[in-house]
Protein backbone atom coordinates (compact mmCIF):
# COMPACT_ATOMS: atom_id res chain seq x y z
CA UNK A 1 0.00 0.00 0.00
CA UNK A 2 2.99 2.26 0.53
CA UNK A 3 3.82 1.76 -3.10
CA UNK A 4 0.41 3.12 -4.36
CA UNK A 5 -1.78 -0.15 -4.11
CA UNK A 6 -5.69 0.34 -2.63
CA UNK A 7 -6.49 -1.47 0.14
CA UNK A 8 -8.41 -4.63 -1.83
CA UNK A 9 -5.52 -4.72 -4.40
CA UNK A 10 -2.92 -5.16 -2.01
CA UNK A 11 -4.45 -7.53 -0.03
CA UNK A 12 -5.31 -9.49 -3.53
CA UNK A 13 -1.49 -9.58 -3.82
CA UNK A 14 -1.38 -10.44 -0.30
CA UNK A 15 -3.27 -13.81 -1.34
CA UNK A 16 -0.50 -15.14 -3.51
CA UNK A 17 2.56 -13.78 -1.79
CA UNK A 18 1.69 -15.35 1.89
CA UNK A 19 2.30 -18.54 2.82
CA UNK A 20 0.96 -19.94 6.37
CA UNK A 21 -1.98 -19.29 8.34
CA UNK A 22 -3.66 -16.02 9.19
CA UNK A 23 -6.85 -13.95 9.79
CA UNK A 24 -6.17 -10.21 8.90
CA UNK A 25 -8.42 -7.16 10.13
CA UNK A 26 -6.71 -3.76 8.26
CA UNK A 27 -8.20 -0.83 8.72
CA UNK A 28 -7.60 2.46 6.87
CA UNK A 29 -8.74 5.43 7.43
CA UNK A 30 -12.13 4.91 5.59
CA UNK A 31 -12.04 1.31 5.14
CA UNK A 32 -11.70 -1.86 7.17
CA UNK A 33 -11.30 -5.28 5.22
CA UNK A 34 -11.02 -8.89 6.77
CA UNK A 35 -9.33 -11.88 5.34
CA UNK A 36 -8.28 -15.33 5.67
CA UNK A 37 -6.09 -17.78 4.45
CA UNK A 38 -6.89 -20.75 1.94
CA UNK A 39 -6.94 -23.30 4.97
CA UNK A 40 -8.80 -20.45 7.56
CA UNK A 41 -7.14 -22.43 10.78
CA UNK A 42 -7.16 -18.35 12.52
CA UNK A 43 -10.71 -18.77 13.65
CA UNK A 44 -13.15 -15.45 12.92
CA UNK A 45 -16.59 -14.49 13.13
CA UNK A 46 -18.66 -11.63 11.90
CA UNK A 47 -21.63 -9.90 13.39
CA UNK A 48 -23.26 -7.23 11.34
CA UNK A 49 -26.75 -4.87 11.87
CA UNK A 50 -27.70 -1.80 10.47
CA UNK A 51 -25.41 0.14 13.61
CA UNK A 52 -22.65 -2.23 13.34
CA UNK A 53 -19.98 -4.76 12.03
CA UNK A 54 -18.47 -6.39 14.87
CA UNK A 55 -15.72 -8.83 14.18
CA UNK A 56 -13.83 -11.57 16.79
CA UNK A 57 -12.43 -14.87 16.94
CA UNK A 58 -15.48 -16.58 18.32
CA UNK A 59 -18.80 -15.76 18.96
CA UNK A 60 -18.52 -15.53 22.84
CA UNK A 61 -16.80 -12.14 22.21
CA UNK A 62 -19.65 -10.37 20.68
CA UNK A 63 -22.45 -12.29 22.52
CA UNK A 64 -22.67 -9.18 25.30
CA UNK A 65 -23.29 -6.37 22.12
CA UNK A 66 -26.61 -4.62 21.67
CA UNK A 67 -29.39 -6.08 19.47
CA UNK A 68 -27.08 -9.21 18.37
CA UNK A 69 -29.17 -11.70 19.01
CA UNK A 70 -30.86 -9.96 15.59
CA UNK A 71 -27.33 -9.36 13.46
CA UNK A 72 -26.31 -11.13 10.48
CA UNK A 73 -23.69 -13.76 11.57
CA UNK A 74 -21.43 -15.29 9.99
CA UNK A 75 -18.03 -17.18 9.19
CA UNK A 76 -15.94 -15.35 6.56
CA UNK A 77 -15.51 -17.78 3.55
CA UNK A 78 -11.69 -18.38 3.27
CA UNK A 79 -9.32 -16.34 0.39
CA UNK A 80 -12.14 -13.89 0.31
CA UNK A 81 -12.32 -10.16 0.83
CA UNK A 82 -14.41 -8.76 3.18
CA UNK A 83 -14.25 -4.98 3.28
CA UNK A 84 -16.29 -1.87 4.71
CA UNK A 85 -16.46 1.29 3.99
CA UNK A 86 -17.43 4.29 6.38
CA UNK B 1 -41.20 -36.09 30.03
CA UNK B 2 -40.04 -34.17 32.89
CA UNK B 3 -38.96 -30.55 31.36
CA UNK B 4 -36.32 -28.69 33.10
CA UNK B 5 -34.30 -25.39 32.18
CA UNK B 6 -31.22 -23.50 32.96
CA UNK B 7 -29.90 -20.36 32.57
CA UNK B 8 -26.40 -20.04 31.96
CA UNK B 9 -26.34 -16.40 32.53
CA UNK B 10 -26.61 -17.67 36.17
CA UNK B 11 -25.28 -21.14 36.72
CA UNK B 12 -21.97 -21.72 35.88
CA UNK B 13 -21.36 -24.02 32.94
CA UNK B 14 -19.16 -26.93 34.93
CA UNK B 15 -22.43 -27.17 37.34
CA UNK B 16 -24.94 -27.39 34.37
CA UNK B 17 -22.14 -30.29 32.98
CA UNK B 18 -22.34 -31.62 36.15
CA UNK B 19 -26.01 -31.74 36.59
CA UNK B 20 -26.43 -33.35 33.23
CA UNK B 21 -23.63 -36.03 33.53
CA UNK B 22 -24.65 -37.03 37.17
CA UNK B 23 -28.23 -36.13 38.26
CA UNK B 24 -30.37 -35.83 34.61
CA UNK B 25 -28.85 -38.95 33.24
CA UNK B 26 -28.99 -41.01 36.00
CA UNK B 27 -32.83 -40.67 35.70
CA UNK B 28 -33.17 -40.56 31.69
CA UNK B 29 -35.74 -39.81 29.29
CA UNK B 30 -35.56 -35.98 30.69
CA UNK B 31 -35.75 -33.10 28.80
CA UNK B 32 -33.59 -30.07 29.30
CA UNK B 33 -33.13 -26.41 28.17
CA UNK B 34 -30.05 -24.37 28.40
CA UNK B 35 -30.59 -21.16 28.03
CA UNK B 36 -28.65 -18.11 26.98
CA UNK B 37 -25.28 -20.12 26.01
CA UNK B 38 -23.87 -16.89 24.71
CA UNK B 39 -21.33 -18.85 22.60
CA UNK B 40 -19.50 -20.64 25.75
CA UNK B 41 -17.37 -23.61 24.92
CA UNK B 42 -18.35 -27.25 26.02
CA UNK B 43 -21.85 -27.17 26.15
CA UNK B 44 -23.55 -30.37 26.84
CA UNK B 45 -20.38 -32.34 26.16
CA UNK B 46 -19.97 -36.06 27.28
CA UNK B 47 -23.68 -37.40 27.71
CA UNK B 48 -24.01 -40.69 28.19
CA UNK B 49 -28.15 -41.36 28.52
CA UNK B 50 -31.16 -40.77 26.42
CA UNK B 51 -32.29 -37.11 27.45
CA UNK B 52 -33.35 -34.64 25.15
CA UNK B 53 -30.89 -31.70 25.48
CA UNK B 54 -31.83 -28.24 23.84
CA UNK B 55 -29.42 -25.35 23.37
CA UNK B 56 -31.51 -21.68 22.78
CA UNK B 57 -28.96 -19.73 21.10
CA UNK B 58 -25.33 -19.62 19.71
CA UNK B 59 -22.93 -22.25 21.21
CA UNK B 60 -19.16 -22.32 21.04
CA UNK B 61 -16.46 -24.97 20.74
CA UNK B 62 -16.96 -28.54 20.81
CA UNK B 63 -20.78 -28.48 21.55
CA UNK B 64 -22.19 -31.81 22.67
CA UNK B 65 -19.09 -33.39 22.04
CA UNK B 66 -18.31 -37.42 22.94
CA UNK B 67 -22.19 -37.65 22.84
CA UNK B 68 -23.68 -41.12 23.54
CA UNK B 69 -27.12 -41.46 23.35
CA UNK B 70 -28.23 -38.12 23.64
CA UNK B 71 -30.66 -35.81 21.75
CA UNK B 72 -28.83 -32.67 21.72
CA UNK B 73 -30.90 -29.52 19.49
CA UNK B 74 -28.85 -26.37 18.90
CA UNK B 75 -31.37 -23.35 18.35
CA UNK B 76 -28.18 -21.35 16.94
CA UNK B 77 -25.10 -21.65 14.99
CA UNK B 78 -21.65 -23.39 16.84
CA UNK B 79 -18.36 -22.94 17.19
CA UNK B 80 -15.57 -25.41 15.93
CA UNK B 81 -16.04 -29.05 16.40
CA UNK B 82 -19.51 -29.57 17.19
CA UNK B 83 -20.56 -33.56 17.82
CA UNK B 84 -16.43 -34.23 17.76
CA UNK B 85 -16.05 -38.14 18.56
CA UNK B 86 -19.64 -38.75 19.07
CA UNK B 87 -20.10 -42.15 19.68
CA UNK B 88 -24.28 -42.39 19.36
CA UNK B 89 -27.28 -40.29 19.45
CA UNK B 90 -28.15 -37.00 17.51
CA UNK B 91 -26.79 -33.53 17.23
CA UNK B 92 -28.82 -31.32 14.83
CA UNK B 93 -27.76 -27.89 14.25
CA UNK B 94 -30.50 -24.94 13.49
CA UNK B 95 -27.90 -22.75 12.52
CA UNK B 96 -24.66 -22.92 10.54
CA UNK B 97 -21.17 -25.09 12.60
CA UNK B 98 -17.95 -23.82 12.36
CA UNK B 99 -14.61 -25.81 11.67
CA UNK B 100 -14.12 -29.76 12.26
CA UNK B 101 -18.10 -30.72 12.29
CA UNK B 102 -18.91 -34.15 13.30
CA UNK B 103 -14.69 -34.89 13.79
CA UNK B 104 -13.85 -38.33 14.43
CA UNK B 105 -17.29 -39.17 15.39
CA UNK B 106 -17.81 -42.96 15.52
CA UNK B 107 -21.78 -42.70 15.74
CA UNK B 108 -25.04 -41.01 15.84
CA UNK B 109 -26.11 -37.79 13.77
CA UNK B 110 -24.91 -35.15 13.22
CA UNK B 111 -27.90 -32.71 11.07
CA UNK B 112 -26.67 -28.87 10.23
CA UNK B 113 -29.93 -27.38 8.88
CA UNK B 114 -27.15 -24.42 7.43
CA UNK B 115 -23.48 -24.54 6.07
CA UNK B 116 -20.49 -26.43 7.60
CA UNK B 117 -17.05 -24.67 7.67
CA UNK B 118 -13.87 -26.57 6.35
CA UNK B 119 -13.00 -29.93 7.56
CA UNK B 120 -16.29 -31.45 7.98
CA UNK B 121 -16.68 -35.01 8.99
CA UNK B 122 -12.66 -34.87 9.32
CA UNK B 123 -11.31 -38.30 10.26
CA UNK B 124 -14.89 -39.80 10.23
CA UNK B 125 -15.22 -43.20 11.88
CA UNK B 126 -18.91 -44.20 11.15
CA UNK B 127 -21.24 -41.71 12.21
CA UNK B 128 -23.76 -39.60 9.54
CA UNK B 129 -23.39 -36.37 8.82
CA UNK B 130 -26.51 -34.76 7.03
CA UNK B 131 -25.41 -30.94 6.26
CA UNK B 132 -28.37 -29.03 4.86
CA UNK B 133 -26.32 -26.38 2.91
CA UNK B 134 -23.17 -26.09 1.65
CA UNK B 135 -19.71 -27.79 3.40
CA UNK B 136 -16.33 -26.02 2.81
CA UNK B 137 -12.63 -27.19 1.41
CA UNK B 138 -11.19 -30.45 3.11
CA UNK B 139 -14.66 -32.05 3.71
CA UNK B 140 -14.44 -35.38 5.04
CA UNK B 141 -10.67 -35.44 4.83
CA UNK B 142 -9.14 -39.53 5.75
CA UNK B 143 -12.91 -40.07 6.76
CA UNK B 144 -12.36 -43.88 7.31
CA UNK B 145 -16.25 -44.93 7.86
CA UNK B 146 -19.37 -43.27 8.01
CA UNK B 147 -21.80 -41.19 5.46
CA UNK B 148 -22.06 -37.25 4.62
CA UNK B 149 -24.56 -36.01 3.19
CA UNK B 150 -24.33 -32.58 1.68
CA UNK B 151 -27.42 -30.85 0.31
CA UNK B 152 -25.40 -27.74 -1.07
CA UNK B 153 -22.22 -27.54 -2.72
CA UNK B 154 -18.66 -28.86 -1.79
CA UNK B 155 -15.27 -26.97 -1.70
CA UNK B 156 -12.15 -27.61 -2.51
CA UNK B 157 -10.67 -31.15 -1.90
CA UNK B 158 -13.44 -33.03 -1.08
CA UNK B 159 -12.91 -36.59 0.32
CA UNK B 160 -8.86 -36.07 0.14
CA UNK B 161 -7.55 -39.61 1.35
CA UNK B 162 -10.45 -41.60 1.59
CA UNK B 163 -10.99 -44.89 3.35
CA UNK B 164 -14.41 -46.09 3.64
CA UNK B 165 -16.36 -43.54 4.49
CA UNK B 166 -18.99 -42.16 1.16
CA UNK B 167 -19.86 -38.70 0.59
CA UNK B 168 -22.74 -37.76 -1.26
CA UNK B 169 -23.09 -34.45 -2.59
CA UNK B 170 -26.78 -32.94 -4.58
CA UNK B 171 -24.45 -29.24 -5.84
CA UNK B 172 -21.25 -28.62 -7.42
CA UNK B 173 -18.12 -29.90 -6.03
CA UNK B 174 -15.04 -27.24 -6.52
CA UNK B 175 -12.78 -29.84 -6.43
CA UNK B 176 -12.08 -33.81 -5.07
CA UNK B 177 -8.72 -34.30 -2.82
CA UNK B 178 -6.09 -36.97 -3.73
CA UNK B 179 -7.63 -40.55 -3.87
CA UNK B 180 -11.49 -39.41 -4.08
CA UNK B 181 -13.57 -40.27 -6.99
CA UNK B 182 -17.04 -39.75 -8.24
CA UNK B 183 -18.94 -43.36 -8.92
CA UNK B 184 -21.79 -44.62 -10.31
CA UNK B 185 -25.05 -44.73 -7.79
CA UNK B 186 -27.09 -48.03 -6.79
CA UNK B 187 -30.37 -48.76 -5.71
CA UNK B 188 -28.36 -48.78 -2.07
CA UNK B 189 -27.53 -45.30 -2.74
CA UNK B 190 -30.35 -44.01 -3.36
CA UNK B 191 -31.94 -45.87 -0.05
CA UNK B 192 -29.30 -44.98 2.15
CA UNK B 193 -30.02 -40.79 0.97
CA UNK B 194 -33.59 -41.51 1.30
CA UNK B 195 -33.39 -42.43 4.59
CA UNK B 196 -30.59 -40.05 6.10
CA UNK B 197 -33.01 -36.85 4.02
CA UNK B 198 -35.77 -38.30 6.01
CA UNK B 199 -34.22 -38.69 9.09
CA UNK B 200 -32.81 -34.95 9.13
CA UNK B 201 -35.84 -33.80 7.37
CA UNK B 202 -34.99 -32.18 4.15
CA UNK B 203 -37.12 -32.25 0.75
CA UNK B 204 -34.61 -33.45 -1.53
CA UNK B 205 -34.69 -35.93 -4.05
CA UNK B 206 -32.16 -38.22 -4.09
CA UNK B 207 -31.86 -38.97 -7.82
CA UNK B 208 -29.88 -35.32 -7.39
CA UNK B 209 -26.93 -36.26 -5.44
CA UNK B 210 -23.99 -37.96 -6.57
CA UNK B 211 -21.55 -40.26 -4.73
CA UNK B 212 -18.14 -39.81 -3.79
CA UNK B 213 -15.93 -42.52 -2.44
CA UNK B 214 -12.01 -43.54 -2.35
CA UNK B 215 -10.31 -44.98 -5.35
CA UNK B 216 -8.11 -46.79 -2.73
CA UNK B 217 -4.83 -46.37 -4.70
CA UNK B 218 -3.39 -44.50 -1.48
CA UNK B 219 -4.51 -48.10 0.68
CA UNK B 220 -1.17 -49.24 -0.24
CA UNK B 221 2.53 -47.50 -0.37
CA UNK B 222 3.55 -46.52 -4.21
CA UNK B 223 7.08 -46.46 -4.40
CA UNK B 224 6.78 -44.84 -8.24
CA UNK B 225 4.40 -42.17 -7.50
CA UNK B 226 7.59 -40.29 -5.98
CA UNK B 227 5.32 -38.11 -3.35
CA UNK B 228 2.98 -36.79 -6.72
CA UNK B 229 -0.63 -37.41 -5.71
Amino acid sequence: MREGDELETALQKGFEELDGFYTLLMGTSDKLALVRDAFACKPAVVAETEEYVAIASEFRSLSHLPDVKNAHIYEPAPEELYVWSI
Amino acid sequence: MEHLTVDLAQTPLRDVNHFLHHTVSKNGGQSISILNPDGAHNIAVGLDASIDVNIMGHAGYYTAGMNKLANVTIHGNVGPGVAENMMSGRVHVHGFASVSAGASAHGGLLIIDGDASLRCGISLKGADIVIGGNVGSFSAFMAQAGRILVCGNAGDALGDSLYEAVIYVRGTIKSLGADAQLEPMSDADYITIEELLSKAGFPHNPKNFKRVASAKQLYHWNADANQEY
